[in-house]
């Protein structure tokens, strides 16, 4: 088997020099270059001001937890209802000692 | 001269993209648009040039507030830029998807010619500077991503392990065993052309 010898490697390198650099000469069509990455750029999170930050920070948030939010008060309306939980019977007992009568009275008028 | 003095820094069209101005992003995008293509023509296949170099100029806008403004700004880009080729490598290789062009006679010619000390005049009066380009892409494709990156720096354009190393994002020692295996498997590829 032929062997190539550590100093015509260098040679060949330096050969391929001119072809490597050739590649440089071949036109890429930048018609819709500079729209495509602007346009993908203007899709992306912009940068903000520190002031503007955090409020953008809390709108991206806002809307991430909205949905956890709707399961929460789902959730809670649904053992409220298990729990036999009556607003206004609540309410009167912090206003009057026996409610169960208060409802009664308010009932009859 | 007065263009000159006119013309807005580098780091001022940074500091006006982070503090929200996207638009500001397409001043940096024509001034280095030269430079991007260029380094990626040189190191990708011509027909992805295009999408790396859209995809590096992404990548140095998602990058830019970590730019502190240490060193050169077009030193920066072109690291990202490099980076962004050597993934299209490292994605090409894992999916095989490197193009490899088949060999005639006439590129063991082209080798043999250089080998035996022709000057590249004779080659050229030959026709096969065409065989050259294709040879190096031959045996580029058979090395693996590190080591194509290594040979086009360091033999083909000429850079030193250690400013290769800092385009790559490598340490000097790795770029230098690189820089050894790359040389010893070329060789051997090399050799499989002239054994044909």
């Amino acid at each position: 088997m032929k062997s190539i010898k550590r100093k015509n490697i260098a040679r060949i390198m330096a050969a391929f020099v001119p072809a490597y650099y050739a590649r440089e000469k071949a036109e890429v069509s930048d018609m819709w270059w500079k729209a495509g990455v602007m346009g993908h750029i203007r899709n992306l999170t912009p940068f903000y001001s520190e002031a503007g930050y955090f409020f953008e920070l809390f709108q991206q948030f806002l809307w991430r937890l909205a949905p956890v939010a709707c399961v929460l008060a789902v959730a809670l309306t649904f053992t409220i209802v298990k729990m036999d939980f009556f607003p206004d019977y609540e309410l009167a007992k912090i206003f009057v000692s026996d409610p169960k009568d208060f409802m009664l009275l308010a009932m009859n008028n | 001269m007065r263009n000159e003095n006119l013309r807005v820094s580098d780091t001022e069209i940074i500091q006006q993209v982070l503090s929200g101005d996207t638009n500001a992003f397409e001043s940096l995008l024509t001034r280095y648009k030269g430079l991007v293509s260029n380094i990626v023509k040189r190191h990708v296949p011509f027909s992805e040039a295009e999408e790396v170099a859209q995809n590096s100029f992404i990548r140095v806008f998602e990058a830019l507030s970590t730019y502190k403004g240490e060193g050169e700004f077009k030193q920066w880009l072109s690291a990202i830029t490099l980076r962004s080729c050597y993934d299209y490598w490292r994605k090409a290789y894992r999916s095989r998807e490197i193009p490899m062009c088949s060999l005639t006679e006439r590129h063991r010619e082209w080798l043999e010619g250089v080998i035996s000390d022709q000057s590249e005049s004779v080659l050229q009066k030959k026709g096969l500077q065409r065989e050259a380009g294709e040879l190096l892409d031959w045996a580029l494709a058979k090395l693996s991503p590190k080591d194509r990156m290594v040979v086009e720096l360091v033999y083909l354009e000429g850079l030193t392990a250690k400013e290769a190393g800092a385009l790559l994002g490598w340490t000097l020692s790795n770029v230098k065993v690189r820089v050894f295996r790359s040389r010893k498997r070329l060789q051997r590829i090399l050799a499989e052309v002239i054994k044909r």
